[in-house]
């Protein structure tokens, strides 16, 4: 059997380590990358410089004739996708002759949706999980080929999740290249039906945090869940908008007689805050218009303790 | 029930698929399953060739349909089977000496690991080093083949985390012949007199040939050493010597002369049908078997759904040679009591006490952080 050759389709970082390994194995023909995608195309561009891989930048509307041209072109046998935004038809992601495969940063059936790495963080579950499943015509549906899990610590924040799930990513798809060596057959698993969840892009009410609901646990999550690209989990202290970044929950601190969201403690570096249970939370980084700030630094402003996040 | 098994081959134990599938069919006949249960075979070879291991774990799974498939391979090679599995919904159990241990130990649903835990009774030998007498030094002796396996990093890892230093390490390169000689180790004993521990890992006929060499060194009886399980298996132990004048510990998965009911009725049922005392590889056979024992009583419930057999096996505790044995929630091994044997200076018997205190030790080695990079031999340890 001919060594199968590979095209990836691709719109942020998590996508490097399986690009380094398919580069590596001099098995990538050609990289597709939405062109709203502007700082990830600079990125691979300068990773790529001089590797002679193509790197096609497509809209929604060019996407599907552009990878049609582009899969005939280098005869591509597999197709790869690791966060791409575009929908294929079934006319485009039935070309390459062993399939279309897309690794989900989620597992499957139970992550579905764009978003999966924030899903599982703030569901706090301690470990995260990635799929690769065929393509078919719905989102995340196609049958399971593989699922693998990486352990996620509380402190985790998304960036982190991010990396460990590439490196799963490019574990997994090592996985699938040695059996294309010695099968043309993938074997693949239908998604259980009564197992499938489907979560939607967080919205901006998802990223608030909510005082009077949420335990310190919940809302380290959201924290970290938030963490970067976010700039953190929002919320508000005497009609000032921010976002808290870098926290962690303090048991020892008996704060019976506060209601969630006062500040019980306040330094030069960090602020304390009630939250439900008699909980606390420690917070050492803030985000605010005016950039990245130790938490104490609102003193600097006005906010003293008695006063209520909400 | 049908199971199919990958069977083993190699050199050095020449009848590690026999003895294995011997425990099994003693197992069967003792619980007289032989009707209830049909086996289908295929060789692997040494277990390194994902290709191979691929093929024929298709055609149990596909072909011939087997409900459960028995794989005695190691870990480097599990991974390309796992798509196999899921699309087929079948249970997997992996069976080997347990001289690795996975990067990753967060389990695949369809997968569990009955092993003999060579890398973990290393752990454990490495702490029990650095703990005994004032000494921190030690001596690391193993084979260019031994050496291949994850086993040594965990002896080494345990005795260092626990305060010991690494002075010196042996690999030694020669096959087990009547050449054997360990002379580069003899100079760095006689140069450096700091050095009085030995952690060794070697497989059991080169384990006899370095213990019949230490003990020719003069000052043999200085020397204490801290050995493999493999070198503490009778035929190791036994190698024609009146008396070692150093002493060995070390922990060991199973023993003949563990006292419980469950390792009696195993030897007495192994040396009826097979006039012969069993082996580890004949324990892994009657093990697994009382695993699909377990497995086809179950069946009228969970059927041969892979996820619902590994959930009945969590909820059990089986009694097996070795003791209680349990299915770990977190990694999918099954879990055992361990031994600590030793030998003291001078003496011909081994002595073996069940250790109770290993379950926080398993807790940290299982919990590990995965090491970046790693090397080693891809076939199964022992099968050369």
């Amino acid at each position: 059997m001919e060594s199968p050759t590979y095209i990836l389709l691709c719109g942020n970082r998590l996508a490097i380590p399986v690009m380094r390994s398919l580069l590596f194995q001099n098995k990538l023909a050609a990289i597709i990358i939405p062109e709203k995608c502007k700082a990830f195309i600079e990125q691979v561009d300068i990773l790529l410089k001089g590797a002679g891989i193509p790197i096609i930048s497509v809209n929604e509307k060019s996407t599907s004739k552009v990878l049609a041209a582009t899969i005939k072109k280098h005869k591509v046998t597999v197709g790869l996708i690791v966060t791409y935004s575009y929908k294929l038809p079934p006319e485009v992601y039935n070309l390459p002759s062993l399939g279309f495969f897309n690794i989900h940063p989620g597992p499957l059936p139970e992550y579905r949706g764009p978003d999966p790495i924030f899903q599982q963080i703030v569901r706090r579950e301690k470990k995260i999980g990635l799929s690769i499943h065929k393509l078919d015509s719905g989102f995340d549906s196609g049958d399971v080929v593989l699922t693998d899990f990486t352990s996620l610590a509380a402190e985790d924040t998304y960036g982190i999740a991010m990396t460990k799930l590439s490196e799963l990513a490019a574990d997994m798809l090592a996985v699938l290249m040695r059996i294309f060596e010695f099968s043309s057959l993938i074997p693949a698993r239908k998604q259980v039906s009564t197992k499938v969840a489907f979560y939607q892009k967080q919205s901006a009410e998802d990223v608030v945090i909510y005082w009077q609901e949420m335990t310190a646990d919940e809302i380290v999550a959201l924290i970290n869940a938030c963490n970067p690209w976010n700039n953190g989990a929002a919320t508000s202290i005497n009609n000032i908008q921010l976002k808290l970044l870098i926290a962690e929950k303090e048991s020892t601190i008996d704060h019976s007689n506060e209601k969630p969201g006062a500040i019980i403690e306040i330094d030069s570096d960090e602020i304390t805050i009630a939250t439900l249970n008699n909980e606390a939370l420690v917070v050492k980084t803030i985000y605010m218009d005016e950039g990245f700030l130790a938490a104490g630094r609102l003193s600097a402003i006005g906010v003293i303790v008695g006063d209520a996040f909400n | 029930m049908n199971i199919g098994i990958l069977l083993p081959r190699s050199d050095a134990h020449a009848n590690i698929g026999i003895d294995f599938l011997a425990g099994l069919k003693t197992l069967f006949a003792a619980e007289r399953l032989q009707d209830e249960i049909q086996i289908f075979t295929e060789s692997v070879g040494f277990g390194g060739v994902e290709k191979a291991v691929y093929e024929n774990a298709e055609k149990l799974l596909v072909i011939e349909d087997v409900d459960i498939l028995i794989a005695f391979i190691d870990l480097n090679v599990i991974k390309v089977l796992e798509p196999l599995l899921a699309a087929t919904n079948k249970l997997m159990i992996v069976v080997n000496p347990g001289a690795n241990f996975p990067q990753n130990w967060i389990p695949q649903p369809g997968i569990i690991y009955l092993t003999l835990q060579q890398a973990f009774n290393c752990w454990l030998t490495g702490k029990y080093a650095a703990t005994q007498s004032e000494g921190k030094n030690a001596l690391m002796a193993t084979s260019f083949y031994d050496c291949g396996y994850r086993h040594s990093e965990a002896m080494v890892s345990n005795f260092v985390r626990n305060e010991g230093v690494i002075t010196f390490n042996y690999i030694h390169d020669q096959k087990a012949s009547e050449d054997f000689n360990i002379d580069r180790l003899k100079i760095f004993l006689e140069e450096d007199s700091d050095t009085d521990k030995l952690l060794c890992i070697f497989d059991s006929k080169p384990a006899g040939l370095l213990y019949k060499s230490i003990n020719e060194h003069k000052e043999a009886s200085q020397l204490s050493l801290f050995a493999s399980p493999m070198m503490l298996e009778k035929t190791a132990i036994d190698f024609p010597q009146t008396s070692f004048k150093f002493s060995i510990d070390g922990y060991l998965p199973w023993h003949a002369d563990i006292q419980n009911d469950a390792n009696a009725s195993f030897i007495k049922s192994y040396e009826n049908a097979k006039k012969k005392m069993p082996g580890i590889f004949s324990l892994l056979g009657w093990e697994a078997g009382i695993i699909l024992q377990r497995l086809l009583a179950e069946s009228v419930h969970t059927g041969y759904d892979a996820s619902e057999q590994v959930s009945v096996l969590k909820a059990a505790s089986i009694e097996s040679p070795r003791g209680e044995m349990k299915l770990d929630d977190e990694t999918h091994f099954i879990l055992t009591p361990t031994y600590l044997a030793s030998l003291p200076a001078g003496s011909e018997t081994l002595l073996i006490n069940q250790q109770d205190d290993w379950y926080e030790e398993w807790a940290f080695f299982s919990t590990r952080p995965p090491e970046k990079i790693i090397s080693g031999w891809t076939n199964t340890y022992l099968c050369y």
